[in-house]
């Protein structure tokens, strides 16, 4: 992070303990467990669904779990729908999880809602009756653990996770991204599903880090990490 | 691929874990904090906490444990046990669990899966069911396999599964404790109808029940207690054994 002093700009040392992280509150069942996580991850976080908050933020978190509707209607409700794409325009931290990565962006099918429209693409329901290699039934949803296939290992958030690292999931809606190039990692469900998702300083993460143990905590570490 | 998932459970009663935990080489072995470190660090996928506590009085204690657990293992965690109403489900799951399974509350009112289903989403409402062969049909029993209900298992687990379950949680009380094998016949004849996962339970003995419960039960998770408890096998293990016979597993 730098700062501009008079005529010189200077490299601000970021102070840790500093670190103002907001957590959106959205009603969504998996704020408390987010909240855990990343204070395991190093950092307390504040919990909070003010604008004023998430604007005086370093860094900020939107977990969902439910449905895209639920969370959209709650985030209209709240009036923050033009901060938070205020937020991602900023340049600094964004993090969304599951739902969270799926109302980032233009529609989903569920519940036919029109979404955040930050990032380029529809979310959609996955086919019925799918059966895997061994003819196994892949149920909707979702729900276990799966692996990632890296396609950017570079990306600040996937520091130390190791390509086909297993990830918890939870979803019966999945995300195409219209610009390949945001897609970070896939996921094998039938289907290929986008993992994670990013623009930028924008991250998606389709599974949920904090309940994918020791490796999902180094994901909440890279994110503190990107707010340097 | 989604990989199939690996199980304990453990029985909580006022707040510590009882049977069978005498051997695990753990400093408190009644402690459920201890206990899920040590089960997350042995690959165990997700966690089954069911609150045996007989007072209802003494509920609260439970998620005092639930939220002590969730802030130090990071892995999915069920509760249940003397769930009956959508008020019990927000609180376990705003103390930090996953995911709430219901029994006999949803026997006795199966609106109640409908209700926690809008209130919460589908993916936190396991229903639990307990089966047993009765008069050449499975039927739903409760009361620790007590009362029959005369409910058709399997018109039961379609019924439910409409309502929003999002998970299904099948013990058989014929093989339950026995270690003769799952009931693999029940799990599949149940997987046919449904289209979201089922936890198997009752009736491990061997590394070989597992394997047949996924491959002849269909079953997407399998749930064991004291075979673990009592390290008879450990779960590191099983893994291995599974993955050696190309079953899709976390390592």
């Amino acid at each position: 992070m730098y700062i501009t002093i008079g005529i010189y700009k200077i490299e601000k040392r970021v102070d840790f303990r500093n670190l103002k992280i907001i957590i959106i509150d959205t009603g969504a069942a998996n704020v408390h467990s987010v909240n855990k996580a990343v204070i395991k991850a190093g950092i307390t976080p504040f919990i909070s669904k003010n604008k004023s908050d998430i604007r005086n933020s370093d860094a900020v978190i939107l977990p969902g779990v439910g449905s895209s509707n639920a969370v959209m209607r709650s985030l209209i409700n709240l009036d923050l729908t033009d901060e938070i794409k205020f937020f991602g325009n900023s340049g600094k931290p964004l993090l969304c999880i599951c739902v969270g990565m799926q109302v980032l962006f233009d529609k989903s099918d569920e519940g036919n809602t029109k979404c955040l429209g930050i990032i380029k693409g529809n979310v959609k329901k996955f086919p019925e009756n799918m059966v895997d290699i061994n003819n196994r039934k892949m149920k909707i949803p979702h729900m276990g653990w799966n692996k990632l296939s890296i396609i950017n290992q570079k990306h600040r958030i996937l520091k130390n996770i190791p390509n086909h690292s297993y990830f918890y999931f939870v979803h019966s809606f999945y995300c195409e991204p219209k610009e390949k190039n945001k897609i970070i990692a896939n996921t094998d469900y039938g289907i290929e599903v986008c993992s994670i998702v990013s623009d930028d300083n924008i991250v998606g993460t389709q599974f949920h880090p904090e309940k994918s143990g020791d490796i999902g905590i180094s994901i909440y570490k890279n994110f503190i990490d990107m707010v340097k | 691929m989604l990989t199939h998932r690996i199980i304990p459970c453990l029985d909580v009663d006022q707040g510590r874990v009882v049977k069978g935990i005498n051997f695990l080489n753990i400093s408190d072995v009644g402690d459920p904090t201890d206990l899920a470190i040590y089960y997350n660090n042995s690959g165990a996928d997700e966690l089954v906490f069911l609150d045996i506590t007989a007072s209802s009085d003494n509920r609260n204690i439970m998620v005092d444990v639930v939220k002590k657990v969730s802030s130090e293992v990071f892995i999915p965690l069920t509760v249940g046990g003397g769930i009956r109403t959508k008020k019990d489900m927000q609180k376990m799951l705003e103390a930090g669990a996953d995911k709430v399974s219901i029994n006999s509350a949803a026997v006795n009112n199966p609106k109640l899966i409908e209700d926690c289903a809008k209130e919460f989403g589908s993916q936190c409402v396991v229903l639990a069911m307990d089966v047993k062969k009765y008069d050449k049909q499975w039927n739903i029993f409760t009361h620790g396999g007590r009362n029959n209900t005369n409910i058709n298992a399997l018109e039961w687990a379609k019924k439910a599964t409409e309502l929003g379950a999002g998970e299904l949680l099948v013990t058989s009380m014929d093989t339950d404790g026995k270690k003769t094998g799952y009931d693999n016949n029940l799990l599949s004849s149940i997987n046919k109808l449904v289209n979201i996962p089922i936890i198997a339970s009752g009736g491990a003995g061997e590394q070989k029940h597992f394997y047949d419960a996924i491959v002849d039960g269909k079953a997407d998770a399998v749930l064991a207690a004291s075979l673990f408890h009592y390290k008879e096998i450990t779960i590191n293990d099983l893994k291995k054994y599974l993955t050696d016979k190309n079953i899709p597993i976390r390592l």
